[in-house]
C-alpha cells in the first residue's frame, strides 16, 4: 500500500515534467486557432478598456447629423411623418449646399398619407373627388423629386430572409481577388421602395453587428445576395467626392483595405473596423425642427455631410458605444466618419495574433523553466513588471499607433501559470513538511534511544566508582568521602579508593582533558589500569613514581585521540599517616585542619598521564597528623564558572574550607565545597566534570573512636 | 577565538592566540592551528598574551600541535602566557615539555636552527 507521502509526490511532479510545457503549447494554439474559451470576451473587454482610458478626441467635424428628435415630433406630428414634409425638408437642405445627405431611415411601404391612398379612408367620397385627388403627385413622386436634386444616398437593411429583392449598389472597384466570400453577407436585404430607390444617387447598407447591446465592429462593405454594397459612412464619402466606384483592396483570403479613390481605410480580414469611440456629442446633432422652420444660419450646413435619423423615437433601442454611452445608432455613423477623416481608425493588425502567441510563449517557459531557478521575491517582482509592462505596450500601441494589441491574454495567461506554480510549489511544501516531520520525528527517537544509551553508560560509570564511605565504614582509621559530578551524562573525571593490603588504602583521583564520551572512555581504561598495576607489582617499596610509569607506559601506547589525563594517585598508611604520592599534572590538593588557613600539598610528580612516551614520575611523600584532612579535587571544582563568566578559582575553595571543627567529618567537607560552587554557579551549565575526595588519617586507634 | 599567524623570517613563524582556550573556543581554532604548525617552517612561537583562560582542552592543542612540530624536526615554544594560564600551564607539567618565554627576542633565538 502506498504511503500518503508517495501518493502526493506521484502528483507533486507534474508541474516540472512534461505537464508544464505540453499545457503551454496547448493554450497557445488554442490561441492561434481562435478556440481559447472566453477569449474573444476578455479581449473585447480589455479594448473597450483602452477606449475608456483614452477616448478618441474630435478633431474635424465633417458630419452633422439632422435629427428628427421629440422637438420635432411635437412640432410636426408622430412619426411616420408624411414624406412630402420629408421632400419639403430635403429641399431646405438642399438650399444650405451640403456635400451630400445620407438617411438612415428605411422606406420600404409606399407612404400612405399620399393624397390618392387617403382617400380609401374616407368613407362615401365622392368619386369625382377622388379622382382629382389621384391625380396629385403622390408623396413618395414628391421625396422621389426632392431626392434627385442632390447627392443624396439611401440605406438597406441586410436580412436574412428568403424574399428575393432588387439590390442596387455601386460600382465595386476590386485590387486583388474578389472579396464577396469574406465579407459580412446577408441573403437579401430589406430595400426602399423602387420609385425611391431609383432616384436616389448613393446605395448603402445600414447594418450594423450588436454584441450584448454594444456595436464595437461595423462592416464597411458587406455582401448582400450578390453584390457588394459599401456601408452608410463608405458611400456618403464616394457621392460627396463623386467618385464613381468604391474600392476594395484584398489579400488571398482577407481584405486589407476600403476607400474611395485614394483614400484607404484599413480593415479586418471581412471588411469591417472596430469603432473608435469619442464620448457622445450634442454639438453633432441639429433638430430637424430647425430646418424645417428655417431657423437655422444659412452656412451652417454648407458642405457637410448630413445623415438624417432619429434620435427622438421610443420606437428605436439605442445601441452602447464602446465607451458605455448610450447613443442613437446614427451617431456611430457619424463617428466612423470622424475617424475617416482624422485617420484615427482602430486597426487590430494581422500580426497581432502571432506577437500575442510568442509572448505568451516567452512569458509562460520564463514561469515554467525560470521560476523553479529564482528565489520567490523575484517571481513577484517578474509578474508585476511584466504585467506592468504588456500594459504600457498595449496603451502605447492604442493610443499612438491606433493599434488594438490583445494584452489581456497574455496577462492571463501568465497569472494562469503563475497560479498553477503557486499550486504545486504548495503540494510540493507539503510533502517536504510531512517529510521533516518525518525526519524530526524519528530523529528525536533516535535521541531519546541514545539518551537511553547515555543513561545506561552514566549508570555503569557511576557504579564502577566506589562508595567511599561505605567501602570503609568497618576502618575505624579513616574518614573519607567523595563525589563525582558529570558535566555532561558521563564524564572524565574519575576517582578510586581501596585497601591494598591490610593497613594501606589506595587511592586516586583523575581527569581527562575534554568531557563526554570520549573522555568516559578513557577515564574507565585509566582507572583500571592504576587498579591492576597496584594490585600487581611490587607495591611494598611504595614506589608510586614507578606505579605512574607502568601506567603512561600502557596508556600512551594506544591514544590516537591524543587525549591525556592528570592524576594524583596516593597510598595511605593507617598505621603511622604516611602518605606516598604522585602528582601527574594535577590540581595541587588542600591540607585542611581546624583553625588552620588550607594550604597547598606541594610536589610535581611529572606532566599528565600519556603525554610523554615514557617518564620517570617522582614519589612524593607526607606525613599527616590525624586533625588534618586531605582534599583531592578536580579542575572542575576550581574552574566552575559563574553566569557572569566568573571564575570560582582556588581562593574561593580554600575560602569555603577554611571553616571547619574538630567535629566536620569527610563528607560534611564534600557537602561544603559542592554547595560552595552550586552557589557560586547559580544554575550555569557545568563547563566540567566535577571531583572531589576528602579524606582523613583518623589515627591509628584499631578500636577507639575519635572524636 | 581568533587565529593569526605572521612569518618572524624565513624559518620562524609565530601563531597568535587570541580568546578563551575551552571547548568552544578551541573547536573553533582547532583545525587552523593544526594547519599553521605543519607549515615548513623550522620554528613555530605562539603567542598565549591574548589568551585569558585555558582548561585542559587548550593543553591537549598545544601538545598535539607540539608533537607534530617535533616530529619534523622542528621547535615549539610558547610566548608571554597569562599569569593563570601560565598557572595551569606549570600545575600540570607541560612546562616541562613545551618551553615558555617570556619575550620574543629570546623565544626567537631559541627557536632559531
Amino acid at each position: 500500500m502506498k504511503s500518503i507521502k508517495t501518493r502526493l509526490l506521484d502528483i507533486a511532479p507534474y508541474f516540472s515534467g512534461w505537464p508544464a510545457p505540453v499545457g503551454l503549447l496547448l493554450l497557445i494554439g488554442l490561441h492561434f486557432f481562435g478556440t481559447l474559451p472566453y477569449q474573444d470576451t476578455l479581449r473585447t473587454f480589455s479594448f473597450d478598456l483602452y477606449q475608456i482610458a483614452q477616448p478618441r478626441e474630435r478633431i474635424s467635424a465633417p458630419v452633422l447629423i439632422v435629427d428628427i428628435d421629440e422637438v420635432s415630433l411635437h412640432k410636426y406630428g408622430q412619426w411616420p411623418w408624411p414624406r412630402s414634409l420629408l421632400a419639403q425638408m430635403l429641399d431646405r437642405l438642399w438650399q444650405m449646399e451640403p456635400a451630400a445627405v445620407a438617411f438612415d431611415i428605411i422606406m420600404p411601404e409606399p407612404d400612405r398619407a399620399s393624397p390618392c391612398l387617403v382617400t380609401q379612408y374616407i368613407p362615401q367620397i365622392d368619386p369625382g373627388l377622388v379622382r382629382q385627388i389621384c391625380k396629385l403627385p403622390s408623396n413618395d413622386s414628391l421625396l422621389a423629386a426632392s431626392l434627385r436634386q442632390g447627392h443624396s444616398v439611401l440605406g438597406v437593411a441586410g436580412i436574412d430572409s428568403d424574399t428575393p429583392a432588387i439590390i442596387r449598389a455601386p460600382p465595386m472597384r476590386m485590387l486583388g481577388e474578389n472579396p464577396k466570400g469574406m465579407l459580412r453577407h446577408f441573403t437579401t436585404a430589406l430595400t426602399n421602395v423602387p420609385e425611391l430607390e431609383e432616384a436616389v444617387f448613393g446605395h448603402a447598407i445600414l447594418s450594423t453587428d450588436i454584441e450584448r447591446g454594444i456595436v464595437r465592429r461595423v462592416p464597411l462593405v458587406a455582401s448582400v445576395a450578390e453584390t457588394v454594397m459599401p456601408s452608410l459612412s463608405l458611400e456618403i464619402l464616394r457621392v460627396a467626392s463623386g467618385s464613381p466606384s468604391f474600392t476594395v483592396k484584398s489579400a488571398p483570403g482577407r481584405v486589407e483595405a476600403v476607400g474611395i479613390q485614394d483614400l484607404m481605410v484599413p480593415t479586418q480580414d471581412d471588411g469591417s473596423i472596430w469603432v473608435h469611440y469619442s464620448p457622445h456629442d450634442p454639438s453633432r446633432f441639429v433638430s430637424a425642427a430647425k430646418i424645417l422652420d428655417g431657423s437655422l444660419e444659412p452656412d451652417f450646413l454648407k458642405q457637410k455631410l448630413i445623415l438624417v435619423g432619429f434620435s427622438g423615437l421610443g420606437l428605436v433601442d439605442f445601441p452602447s458605444t464602446a465607451l458605455g454611452d448610450r447613443v442613437p445608432g446614427v451617431e456611430i455613423h457619424a463617428q466612423i466618419l470622424e475617424t475617416i477623416f482624422d485617420g484615427t481608425t482602430l486597426l487590430r493588425p494581422a500580426w497581432a495574433l502571432w506577437a500575442e502567441g510568442s509572448v505568451m510563449l516567452i512569458f509562460g517557459l520564463v514561469v515554467i523553466v525560470g521560476f523553479p531557478r529564482m528565489k520567490a521575491r523575484f517571481h513577484v517582482l517578474i509578474m508585476v513588471g511584466a504585467i506592468a509592462l504588456l500594459v504600457a505596450i498595449g496603451m502605447f500601441a492604442f493610443s499612438r499607433y491606433h493599434l488594438l494589441i490583445d494584452v489581456a491574454s497574455p496577462i492571463f495567461l501568465l497569472l494562469f501559470m503563475f497560479g498553477a506554480m503557486l499550486a504545486d510549489s504548495l503540494i510540493r511544501e507539503e510533502v517536504q513538511l510531512k517529510a521533516l516531520e518525518d525526519d524530526l520525528r524519528s530523529q528525536r527517537e533516535q535521541a531519546a534511544k541514545n539518551r537511553g544509551e547515555m543513561e545506561a553508560a552514566m549508570r555503569f560509570q557511576m557504579g564502577i566508582l566506589p562508595d567511599a564511605a561505605a567501602t570503609f565504614l568497618q576502618e575505624s582509621r579513616l574518614d573519607i568521602a567523595a563525589k563525582m559530578q558529570p558535566a555532561k551524562m558521563v564524564g572524565g573525571d574519575l576517582y578510586d579508593c581501596f585497601m591494598l593490603d591490610e593497613h594501606r588504602m589506595f587511592f586516586s583521583v583523575g581527569d581527562v582533558c575534554g568531557k563526554g564520551v570520549p573522555a568516559s572512555l578513557f577515564m574507565v581504561i585509566s582507572k583500571t589500569l592504576w587498579k591492576s598495576v597496584a594490585l600487581r607489582d611490587d607495591m611494598h617499596y611504595m614506589n608510586l613514581g614507578k606505579l605512574m610509569r607502568q601506567a603512561n607506559l600502557e596508556i600512551a601506547r594506544d591514544n590516537p585521540e591524543m587525549l591525556f589525563v592528570t592524576a594524583f594517585v596516593g597510598l595511605l598508611d593507617l598505621r603511622d599517616g604516611e602518605l606516598v604520592y604522585c602528582n601527574a599534572g594535577h590540581e595541587k590538593p588542600l591540607i585542611l585542619a581546624p583553625g588552620c588557613h588550607p594550604r597547598e600539598l606541594d610536589g610535581a610528580g611529572g606532566p599528565p598521564v600519556s603525554i610523554m612516551e615514557d617518564y620517570e614520575y617522582k614519589t612524593q611523600r607526607y606525613r599527616f597528623s590525624p586533625e588534618e584532612f586531605l582534599c583531592v579535587f578536580s579542575d572542575g571544582a576550581t574552574e566552575a564558572f559563574s553566569p557572569a563568566q566568573e571564575e570560582y578559582g582556588k581562593p574561593r575553595l580554600s575560602e569555603a574550607l577554611s571553616t571547619i571543627s574538630s567535629t566536620t567529618t569527610a563528607l560534611d567537607i564534600v557537602g561544603m565545597a559542592v554547595s560552595s560552587i552550586e552557589h557560586f554557579v547559580d544554575g550555569a551549565e557545568a563547563s566540567d566534570d566535577l571531583t572531589i575526595m576528602v579524606l582523613r588519617w583518623r589515627g591509628n586507634q584499631s578500636n577507639a573512636s575519635n572524636d | 577565538m581568533n587565529i593569526t599567524e605572521e612569518l618572524i623570517d624565513d624559518h620562524i613563524v609565530k601563531i597568535n592566540l587570541s580568546g578563551r582556550m575551552d571547548i568552544e573556543g578551541v573547536g573553533q581554532i582547532e583545525t587552523k592551528f593544526a594547519g599553521m604548525a605543519a607549515s615548513p617552517r623550522a620554528g613555530v612561537i605562539v603567542d598565549m598574551s591574548d589568551v585569558p583562560y585555558m582548561s585542559s582542552i587548550g593543553i591537549r592543542a598545544l601538545l598535539m600541535n607540539a608533537k607534530s612540530v617535533a616530529k619534523r624536526g622542528g621547535k615549539f615554544v610558547l610566548l608571554n602566557p597569562q599569569a593563570n594560564v601560565k598557572n595551569v600551564l606549570v600545575t600540570s607539567g607541560i612546562d616541562q615539555i613545551i618551553t615558555i618565554h617570556s619575550d620574543l627576542d629570546a623565544a626567537t633565538a631559541s627557536v632559531t636552527p
